[in-house]
């Protein structure tokens, strides 16, 4: 019984003690990052061995793809890595480093809006930038510096028949006639959302215009219900589309299912599943666009402890050596870096370069989400859960 | 002044001994241990959810003031959240329906299946009584999405969705109607199955420490069996019942996974998966916090309606010892057109996913037999292929085993703190019957299970950025696994005490056995199985556990998280090997359990 | 009205047998008692005439109507047997108030509301349980809960009425009370009880029949007072009767057709038989019931009071001869210091005379001294 009390005791104490712990002083790091974008691999590399010494530096992913042996057996340093889901990250970021608890040097992380409003805003998140890759690196990749793209795109089951090419216009998905396109539920998964969000923006209007047109032979007319073409296109995608929870599960309804099944799911799952049936309908060249893109940002934590050693793991993340060994023989997955090109085993399975994916996947648009977020968010929120 | 000093000094000391009585009774004790540490680890987290549903986030203060042209900063009190959501037909009224017809199906089919087949095991003379009753508990043990998965797997057809041809089609040609595969049809039936084995367990439990004359002293009355049934049998398991469906409700209002699985496809929105859209997304967080509460509001009201029904006149507490000579029903013929179905029934809720997870595991390319493979669990070089970074196979990965080791350890000081404090909290409340604070104690004990798993876990991680002793620590995962599992504890410790006379223990004091001899000696023993099944069920659930400690813990620490990234990974076979591991883990604990001890999670109710 | 036949029933639990190749009649309208010590197979044999239990063998019949039997594969169940039963635990339904409890059976049977509402007023009042109609058993005293037992029991009158040791959870006072209740019960309805009870004063004052158990197998079958006068053998004399039948060894010798003489506590006697009879050995028993052992100047036996026994109306004197310890109860009360000197004989016809070997009882008759 003592010993319960005791507890209670220690417990009631604790819970009332605010025990804030802060790592490094913020201008610490953020002398530390200056410092480290204009050191070359091998000075940064000196830099972080001495930080960090026999310790094991915290990366908290967004994918599980960060490869645990290649840098630890280039760097001789170990890491451990936690993978919150794309929203949970934000949670931990908030007690954490809102907290000024120390949890992780490294985040790879996505959600363009959720960044730059909360963790960037309120300075939880630095910015590393290194120089040697500032021509390598397209601008508006740099700050924040997004690390890879991952992309999402239609695929069908072709049935064999890789000729027929069933699927020519992005409208076509609205339509009833072809109901049951699987999807991941926007609400729960960021980069839907924000694909939806950004193909709002004027560009993707006038693409989504020209397509109507090209389908439907006449040009689209505001009936007033919807604000634009594009919020028509989303109303009645949603309406017409079928939620699944994960990206594997599309891919294998889609290997499995009938002629003509078609999901939008990532790219990158294509390998998991016997893919001989499946096409890409960029690569049919669909009007409209094809799916969507979104960058996977890496960050620097505000209070890390080990501020060298996570820019030079993201140094290792941007340089050809990393992004190869780590995801160079897989689809869908795209380095910043433009010197590095697609490998000829993504290439089998319909992969293209970057430059090919611009033009007709809806790229995450930091800017225009900005502008049109919390309209949109409600809108589409509504419209998920009014499916029938 | 000398008198009332003296008087002063003497009312003093008639406290102190009033207070010194009170505490020499181990019941007491207990109870006000309880009341105590339960408001703490309960209270705290309720009040978190209060204030996160009544104060703006950052990035909600910026949604209502962008929206409502509000001038809200970080911190602010609003009602805001309550307005937005409760106002909303589509994103709250509607899933919140859903949510209650699902539970309420999901209750009334858990208590069909599990209350017929405890009558079927307690009552009947039915063959291969233990082989049924340990096989009837896989579905409990096994994720209840696995069951999702094998639903759809059986019945997706081509007429539906994707087209996907399942078993069904495959073998006879038939095609179901998409209501079958996705909605709510699919959601209840595999929420209720998943959830039978608690009816089962409970309502089973009491059965066979009914007295049978009970049910004999109708038969000699000429009832039939249906009467019997009707009048005598169920409403003497009315409060098992009554527990059951609390129990089922609340998991079913709360589970995320099965919708998500066979019911989003097929347009069907509960209140759990509304939540974790809004949960998920930082400008709508409060909303969820909110939608926790109608969840908690559900649970207590769920709770309350049980303390009532049980509290009433009518006492339910004569159900005396076993009757050493229960009867069976003759099933004659039927036994034998009985036993087949329900062998076919078992075999496919409980035996078919692990066959199917066996599978899945050693193909290389899905769906292809062909391309059957040991190398996902005997390779002992990294698999490559498309499975880059995955390590060695299953039996030779050390990652695997570090984390499997991880969630063992866990799950077994998580059962052993938790079914110690059921039984000592069934205990206190049992001896300390219809006092206020015995309510108290076992309403608090429950009241974890109503903050669902994702709150939960989120709670505990903002009380780790504030104690930093316990970030990350195995003890964090403990405590919180802990106050999550009491629930099932508490249960099954109070139903049985209060199966127990006083006079068993009074009988035990009379000899002068002290307290935890008592305990040991005597209570312990005699409702050994049902206590054992306190400990095993925080075991099982906790071994499968993930919502909870995704946001405390890293990803190799516990064998779920693993999975999860190994899922992420998109290595289906990997995925599908570690749920096997998991699925065999907990069914040789619980035949570990069940050979040393004789009791099992279904032992107390049949077998043997 | 039943007559209840048993014909060679046996119930086996693996090896274990429960209940011997019993055979037993009941007579329409009989108070029959199973009697026996725990264990004894009584409550078995009980559950199995009610249908409760299934015989590994034999039959069992209601009149002439077969309720089981084994060879013929016919079971009737015990709701078709149309009998009532009284639980030991009274097993009355905790859900239902005293009166739900009693209408529960009449409900079952279809009878009509207001039949039985009247019923119901009629056990309440038999039973003395008005006042209580409206609460829940486990509001009930002990006796209280065995009274509503016996009107749930009975209020639906069956023909037959089976009990378990119906009173063996109530205190000595409450127990005597039930015991005359439960006489003029058999009484007024008619109809036959069949009483299973551990108890032999229960049995003697109630029965008109006691069925002995002992190990699974009938020991006698016979009214009480045959029961007590003539046991059938050495057990049923030392069940029997409180306190218990002095048994003494003794060595006999056939002198004439009733005559035998006898030789123990270290003297000669005569045994003088009622009947003719045949000594199977010479090892034999003497069975002498305490009230047949007069206590006076002049008997021909002499002992030392071990010790005193006053109840107030009789006296129970145990006495010691050699190392054989004899009771005997004097009427009115009497007391001795321990060791005195007692003079005392064995008077009248009821002196038993067991076969040693076999337990059985030889004959009976008067013993006298030469």
């Amino acid at each position: 019984m003592k010993k319960a009390a005791a507890l209670l005791l220690a417990l009631v104490m604790c819970m009332s003690i605010l025990l804030p712990v802060s790592a490094l002083a913020e201008t610490d790091v953020q002398k530390a990052i200056a410092e480290a974008a204009k050191m070359s691999w091998d000075e940064l590399l000196a830099k972080a061995k001495e930080e960090i010494g026999d310790n094991k530096f915290m990366i908290y992913s967004n994918t599980s793809q960060i490869e645990e042996n290649t840098f630890t057996e280039k760097t001789g340093i170990a890491f451990e890595d936690r993978l919150p889901t794309d929203s949970e990250v934000y949670e931990v970021l908030t007690q954490e480093v809102g907290n000024g608890v120390y949890g992780a040097d490294v985040y790879l992380l996505q959600d363009c809006f959720m960044l730059t409003n909360l963790a960037i805003a309120s300075g939880w998140l630095e910015n590393y930038m290194p120089e040697e890759y500032k021509d390598v690196i397209n601008e508006e990749d740099q700050n924040p510096l997004a690390a890879i793209y991952l992309n999402r795109v239609f695929i069908y089951n072709d049935g064999g028949d890789k000729e027929a090419k069933p699927y020519k216009n992005v409208w076509q998905f609205t339509e009833p006639e072809f109901k049951g396109t699987e999807f991941k539920n926007p609400m729960t998964e960021k980069s839907s959302l924000n694909f939806l969000i950004s193909m709002t923006s004027e560009k993707w209007q006038a693409k989504l215009a020209e397509a109507y047109k090209n389908y439907y032979g006449k040009e689209w007319v505001s009936t007033g219900e919807f604000q634009n073409i594009s919020y028509e296109w989303i109303y009645k995608f949603l309406m017409n589309c079928s939620f699944v929870a994960k990206d594997s599960t599309i891919a294998k309804d889609i290997a499995e299912g009938a002629k003509g099944s078609v999901g939008l799911f990532v790219f990158s799952k294509l390998r998991s599943v016997d893919a001989t049936n499946l096409t890409v309908c960029a690569n049919d060249g669909i009007e409209g666009f094809a799916g969507l893109m979104y960058p996977i940002y890496a960050q620097v934590a505000a209070n890390a402890k080990y501020p060298y050693t996570a820019c030079l793991y993201i140094n290792y993340l941007l340089s050809e050596e990393g992004y190869g060994k780590i995801w160079g023989s897989k689809m869908g997955t795209y380095s910043v870096n433009n010197n590095v090109t697609v490998s000829e085993n993504a290439k089998t399975y319909g992969d293209q370069p970057l430059s090919f994916w611009k033009d007709c996947l809806v790229f995450e648009d930091p800017a225009h989400v900005q502008n049109v977020y919390f309209e949109a968010l409600d809108l589409i929120n509504e419209w998920c859960a009014s499916k029938k | 002044m000398k008198k009332s000093e003296e008087t002063g000094q003497k009312r003093l000391g008639n406290l102190l001994y009033a207070v010194k009585s009170y505490f020499s009774v181990q019941a007491n004790v207990l109870i006000v241990v309880f009341a105590v540490l339960l408001l703490i680890l309960t209270v705290y987290p309720m009040f978190s959810v209060l204030r996160s549903s009544m104060t703006v986030g950052k990035m909600e203060a910026m949604r209502y003031n962008t929206l409502f042209h509000t001038k809200l900063s970080e911190g602010d009190f609003t009602l805001l959240n309550f307005q937005s959501l409760l106002s909303n037909q589509v994103t709250f009224w509607k899933p919140l329906w859903n949510s209650l017809r699902m539970s309420a199906y999901a209750s009334i089919i858990a208590i069909l299946v599990g209350g017929t087949f405890a009558f079927l095991i307690t009552r009947t003379d039915i063959s291969f009584k233990k082989f049924f009753s340990s096989v009837f508990i896989f579905p409990y043990i096994m994720p209840s999405w696995t069951l999702a998965l094998v639903w759809k797997n059986v019945f997706a057809n081509s007429q539906v969705g994707s087209g996907v041809v399942g078993m069904l089609e495959s073998l006879t040609g038939l095609c179901v109607p998409g209501w079958v595969v996705y909605g709510i049809f699919p959601c209840s039936l595999v929420m209720g199955i998943h959830y039978a084995p608690f009816a089962y367990i409970l309502i089973g439990g009491t059965l066979r420490n009914m007295d049978a004359n009970l049910e004999e002293a109708a038969t000699i009355l000429q009832s039939s069996r249906w009467r019997i049934l009707r009048k005598i049998t169920i409403p003497i398991v009315m409060p098992a019942l009554f527990s059951t469906v609390l129990l089922v409700f609340s998991s079913t209002m709360a589970s995320y996974a099965v919708p998500v699985f066979v019911g989003s496809p097929g347009n069907f929105f509960v209140l759990s998966t509304q939540l974790s859209a809004l949960y998920n997304n930082m400008t709508t967080k409060g909303q969820a916090f909110v939608m926790t509460i109608v969840l908690i509001l559900f649970g207590v009201m769920l709770l309350g309606i049980n303390t009532w029904f049980t509290g009433k006149r009518k006492s339910f507490t004569t159900v005396t010892g076993k009757s050493g000579q229960v009867s069976y029903i003759k099933l004659g013929k039927a036994n034998a057109v009985i036993s087949v179905v329900l062998a076919v029934v078992l075999f496919l809720i409980a035996i078919f996913p692990i066959i199917s997870f066996a599978l899945e595991s050693m193909i290389d390319s899905h769906g292809n037999y062909s391309t059957l493979t040991l190398k996902y669990w005997l390779s002992r070089e990294d698999i490559g292929g498309f499975a880059v970074n995955a390590g060695p196979g299953i039996l030779f990965n050390g990652r695997i085993w570090t984390a499997l080791w991880g969630s063992i350890r866990l799950s077994l000081i998580v059962s052993l703190i938790v079914g110690t404090c059921g039984i000592l909290i069934g205990y206190a409340v049992a001896r300390k019957r219809g006092t206020k604070l015995a309510g108290l104690v076992s309403g608090l004990a429950f009241f974890p299970y109503l903050v669902p798993s994702m709150a939960f876990g989120a709670i505990f991680l903002a009380v780790s950025t504030r104690l930093t002793f316990l970030r990350g620590t195995l003890l964090l995962l403990i405590i919180v696994g802990a106050i999550k599992y009491l629930p099932f504890a508490s249960r099954s410790g109070t139903n049985s005490m209060m199966q127990l006379s006083g006079e068993i223990e009074e009988a035990a004091v009379i000899v002068g056995a002290s307290w935890p001899k008592r305990m040991l000696r005597v209570l312990f023993p005699i409702q050994k199985s049902s206590f054992i099944s306190g400990y095993l069920l925080p075991f099982v659930s906790c071994m499968r556990e993930l919502s909870l400690f995704v946001l405390l813990t890293n990803s190799g620490t516990l064998i779920t998280t693993l999975l999860s990234y190994f899922d992420e990974k998109a290595v289906a076979q990997m995925s599908n090997g570690i749920n096997l591991l998991i699925v065999i883990i907990v069914l040789i604990v619980n035949f570990t359990v069940n050979k040393l001890t004789g009791a099992s999670i279904d032992k107390g109710v049949g077998g043997n | 009205m039943p007559r209840i036949l048993l014909k060679n029933v046996t119930k086996q639990w693996g090896k274990f047998i429960g209940v011997n190749d019993l055979n037993l009649e009941i007579e329409d309208g009989s108070f029959i008692t199973l009697l026996g010590s725990s264990g004894c197979g009584k409550t078995t044999t009980l559950r199995m005439i009610a249908g409760l239990e299934t015989p590994t063998k034999g039959e069992i019949l209601f009149d002439d109507k077969v309720m089981f039997s084994s060879e013929k594969n016919i079971n009737i169940p015990p709701a078709k047997r149309e009998v009532g039963f009284l639980f030991q635990n009274y097993a009355l339904w905790p859900h239902m108030t005293v009166t739900q409890n009693i209408s529960f059976g009449l409900e079952t049977l279809k009878w009509k509301k207001a039949d039985i509402n009247e019923r119901v007023a009629e056990m309440l009042k038999i039973m003395r349980i008005e006042q209580f109609a409206e609460r829940y058993p486990a509001e009930l005293s002990g006796g209280q809960q065995q009274r509503v037992a016996i009107a749930r029991t009975l209020a639906p009158k069956p023909r037959v009425l089976f009990m378990d040791e119906p009173l063996s959870n109530l205190d000595a006072k409450l127990r005597g009370e039930m015991r005359t209740e439960l006489k003029r019960l058999h009484k007024s309805t008619g109809s036959t009880f069949v009483y299973v009870t551990h108890d032999q004063l229960e049995a003697m004052t109630l029965s008109t029949k006691i069925c002995l158990m002992n190990e699974g197998a009938l020991q006698q079958y016979a009214p009480p007072l045959e029961v007590y006068n003539r046991p059938a053998n050495l057990f049923v004399a030392d069940f029997v009767g409180n306190p218990s039948m002095n048994i003494v060894d003794a060595r006999a010798k056939k002198t004439a057709a009733k005559t035998a003489e006898v030789d123990f506590l270290g003297k000669k006697a005569l045994f003088r038989a009622n009947e003719d009879f045949e000594l199977k050995s010479d090892t034999v028993c003497l069975g002498v019931r305490p009230e047949f052992i007069p206590i006076s100047e002049n008997g021909d036996l002499e002992g030392v009071a071990y010790s005193t026994l006053p109840a107030g109306m009789e006296t129970t004197v145990k006495i010691q001869v050699g190392e054989t310890i004899l009771s005997s109860v004097v009427f009115g009360a009497i007391d001795y210091e321990t060791d005195a000197k007692i003079r005392f004989g064995i008077a009248g016809s009821g002196i038993l005379l067991f076969d040693k070997a076999s337990g059985k009882l030889t004959a009976s008759g008067s013993v006298s001294f030469e």
